[in-house]
């Protein structure tokens, strides 16, 4: 079999910071080829390179026998040339287009004097529409259709109209119903062994089973580094899992002890909301961490969301032993929960003002005299504190918090949770786009500090630094919690807790 | 970081540090520069540097002033507010038809009144816009509409004889000379800078124009502050027509009429983002001045109206011109 695109040595920088570091892989024209890593491993940096939306730094992409990079830009058009299409996570933003006229945009080819021949229009698109079971209409707007089926026309048009050959998938799968995405993934087998065009499907991955049901290799990607490309019929899952996890670096956290917790903080009891996840029971007790794992879309975020006031719930849920209902971020605060959202830089910071405003925002009120004016003095005592405690750089009041790095702008964010004293921290993901030298520091502040009086709930993107700073690891699956992992068992380890999330068993 | 910052010699610094200032002016005080450049203009012009033309300028820019004020408060939070020119006669129309035809209502509460009707008008904007999550740009058009519907209804043919008392505010001079509405206007620019700079209104302000989830998730009372900025923009809009009012001695219904383009000539001059997050109170009055300037001079030169109306648009598409330029400026800062 001949490769239809091959990768070497691929790498990109943003600023500095390395998406890709080394990337090379073969796909075969003809095969249905797998890329799996957690979030951060460089997947989609890697797609977006080999269809031209970003431009690599270094390396060589070869396409059909013919290197594309070095004489002209890389860009998308030229991917299209190349037959080359990138089915992205995120479906296309066109909320008032129809059907019809999504699928044909900027298709000349249905077009008869100037004008458009919709009648043969119709017919293709009732085509399309019967062999990838999406059940639409020409007409139907955009928005007015779930997200799967959007991806699900976007393949379509990639396919069918555009005469895509080489198909790459960004996590199309990840919002696909069950029966969806079976029946998606038997379109590529029969798409792949199609004798009368050569194609070749490229598929990113969250889901090892999903790999070994569907694809015919798989390229484990870690760190920005394509580990191992395997024949998958020649693994299996536990191999699988140990490639994506690694050996895991220590995050030098000291931790180790198994410590004394103190009253129930939080208990919640059937909490639900539909359709993230159901039946979630729990405590958490002051002086405890506890980390909450599961792969995306397996309902962990959603529950954070849920006790931050972002997301309606039902169910039971009470904080130091009185019930309370979280209907909104106000409900939160007042029952003495801090969230901080996993999209910083949409929803924590405030992009133009100072550190000193992004620090004391949820408490200025705190600082008004008899007569509704701040304390200016006071304010900037409280901030510069908190700024030496949380080692912030550099260490001024009045920085603009866009000219501090990631890391710096979040332990601006832990420091503002910090001042609002609560009874429960949420973090969701507090080691995001973070620094490798500031991550210990800010799980330093998490096990030392925000436990130290209250009580934690912290995701992570690295099993690792779970396993170094929580008491107890709740596994989420398909939105439920399925294991639990205690700090003083023996299996409290980063590979047992990732084998977890992905649901495999023994 | 301050290892390279400390690589530079020290002219280098200085000459940076001229370029910096320079820059800080260009991006964020532009409008004293043009202020400055229409007095230099204007001091070519016989009669324009004269105490008593100066206090004129002044006394005719403060109803604009007040308007201007208002619409900063909603504007600093990514909202609009085109009702504000209705409240402008509605809410004086209010308070004269209650003082002519109720014997009670003295001239006093008469502009209590006058004031109260501009905050509820504003509560009713906010209330709607913050609970039923209507756009603040369709709702205020619409309240526009009414309440224009409304001034025309209360007082069809106009008033024309006011009692003293309620025109005192912005008809009267001190010892023969000195506007009341000057110092009027000159307080309200200071309570307005300390709102914004010294309390937690102000600030959250700021903070919601710029990214309102965020406030939110921090647990601010988005919901709250943006009430009370509609209802403060409603009575400043209330108190501008009031000194509108006495500076006329008279009230139509047609006062206030277009006024709004004038607001938003004037707030957008003064560097305030159509869409939130930036803007001061310092550049605003900067705003005002150049306004009222510039009726001034065209009022001494005899420009007839609808040329002045032309000049207007034109300074409107450059402030327009050098708001993307200040941005640019200041995006290109770091």
């Amino acid at each position: 079999m001949d490769v239809a695109y091959a990768v070497r040595g691929l790498r990109k920088e943003f600023g500095g910071r390395s998406g890709v570091a080394d990337a090379t892989l073969d796909v075969r024209w003809g095969s249905i080829h797998g890329i799996i890593g957690k979030n951060g491993a460089g997947k989609t940096v890697l797609m977006n390179m080999v269809s031209g939306v970003m431009e690599p730094s270094g390396g060589e992409l070869v396409v059909d026998g013919q290197s594309v990079l070095g004489s002209s830009r890389w860009t998308p058009a030229l991917a299209r040339q190349h037959r080359i299409a990138l089915i992205p996570q995120d479906p296309p933003r066109l909320p008032y287009l129809t059907v019809e006229d999504y699928l044909f945009l900027g298709d000349r080819a249905f077009s008869r004097h100037g004008l458009l021949n919709r009648s043969a229009m119709r017919r293709k698109v009732a085509e399309i529409d019967d062999r990838l079971g999406l059940h639409v209409s020409a007409s139907d707007p955009l928005v007015a259709l779930p997200v799967e089926t959007q991806q699900l026309l976007a393949f379509g048009k990639a396919v069918f109209l555009d005469g895509a050959r080489i198909i790459l998938l960004d996590e199309i799968t990840a919002s696909l119903s069950g029966a969806r995405r079976e029946s998606l993934l038997q379109e590529l087998r029969n798409l792949a062994s199609d004798p009368q065009a050569r194609r070749s499907f490229t598929v990113i991955t969250h889901h090892i089973n999903e790999v070994l049901a569907a694809c015919d290799r798989v390229t484990v990607m870690r760190d920005g580094v394509s580990v191992d490309t395997l024949d998958v019929s020649g693994t299996t899952s536990q191999l699988l899992a140990s490639k994506i996890v690694g050996d895991g670096g220590t995050t030098a956290v000291d931790s180790t002890e198994v410590r004394e917790c103190g009253d129930e903080i939080l208990r919640v009891t059937d909490l639900a909301s539909a359709p993230a996840f159901a039946a979630v029971s729990m405590s958490v007790r002051r002086h405890e961490v506890v980390g909450i794992a599961g792969l995306e879309g397996s309902g962990k975020d959603e529950l954070l969301d849920g006790l931050g006031g972002l997301r309606k719930t039902t169910g039971q849920l009470s904080i130091a032993g009185r019930p309370a209902r979280i209907r909104n971020s106000m409900a939160a605060h007042r029952a003495g929960i801090a969230y901080l959202p996993k999209n910083r830089e949409r929803l924590a910071t405030i992009h133009t003002l100072s550190v000193l405003d992004n620090l004391l925002l949820p408490i200025a009120h705190q600082f008004s005299n008899w007569f509704g004016l701040l304390d200016e003095k006071r304010m900037r005592a409280t901030a510069q504190e908190t700024i030496e405690r949380m080692e912030v750089q550099p260490p001024r009041a009045d920085a603009v918090i866009n000219s501090l790095s990631g890391g710096n702008r979040q332990k601006v964010m832990v420091g503002r949770l910090r001042l609002m004293r609560p009874s429960l921290y949420v973090l969701n993901e507090p080691t995001r786009g973070v620094d490798i030298a500031t991550k210990p520091q800010l799980l330093n502040v998490v096990r030392h500090e925000l436990a130290a009086h209250s009580a934690v709930i912290m995701t992570s993107e690295s099993e690792d630094e779970l396993v170094d700073i929580c008491d107890r690891v709740l596994i989420f699956y398909k939105g439920r919690i399925v294991r639990e992992f205690e700090r003083s068992a023996a299996d409290f380890e980063a590979g047992e807790i990732y084998r977890a999330c992905q649901g495999v068993t023994a | 970081m301050t290892a390279l910052a400390g690589t530079g010699t020290v002219a280098e610094a200085s000459s940076s540090r001229g370029r910096i200032l320079l820059r800080r002016i260009a991006s964020e005080h532009l409008i004293w520069l043009i202020f400055l450049l229409l007095a230099v203009i204007g001091s070519f012009l016989p009669g324009f540097l004269t105490l008593a033309n100066l206090l004129n300028l002044l006394w005719g820019a403060s109803p604009l002033g007040f308007m201007v004020v208002g619409m900063f408060f909603v504007m600093i939070a990514a909202r609009l507010d085109l009702s504000i020119e209705g409240t402008f006669a509605f809410a004086p129309a209010v308070g004269i038809v209650a003082m002519t035809e109720w014997p009670g209502v003295n001239p006093l509460v008469a502009l209590l009144l006058t004031v109260m009707v501009g905050a509820v008008v504003g509560l009713v904007n906010g209330l709607i816009i913050v609970k039923l999550k209507v756009n603040a740009f369709l709702v205020t058009l619409a309240t526009l509409l009414t309440l224009e519907g409304m001034v025309v209804f209360l007082i069809p043919e106009g008033v024309y004889h006011l009692p003293a008392e309620y025109t005192w505010l912005g008809g009267t001079r001190i010892f023969g000379q000195w506007p009341v509405a000057v110092p009027v206007l000159l307080l309200a620019f200071i309570v307005a800078h300390v709102v914004m700079k010294r309390t937690a209104f102000g600030r959250n302000l700021v903070g919601i124009g710029n990214n309102e989830e965020a406030c939110r998730i921090a647990g601010v009372n988005v919901n709250r502050t943006l009430i009370i900025a509609f209802v403060l923009a409603g009575i400043c809009a209330a108190i501008g027509g009031i000194l509108q009012v006495g500076r006329l001695f008279s009230i139509d219904a047609s006062m206030g009429n277009g006024v709004i383009l004038y607001v938003f000539a004037g707030a957008t001059l003064g560097g305030t983002a159509l869409n939130g997050g930036r803007g001061s109170i310092s550049g605003l009055l900067g705003a005002v001045l150049v306004i009222g300037t510039i009726t001034n001079l065209m009022n001494l030169y005899g420009v007839e109206t609808s040329v002045q109306q032309i000049v207007f648009g034109l300074v409107l598409l450059g402030a327009i011109l050098l708001s993307s330029l200040q941005d640019r400026l200041r995006t290109t800062q770091a």
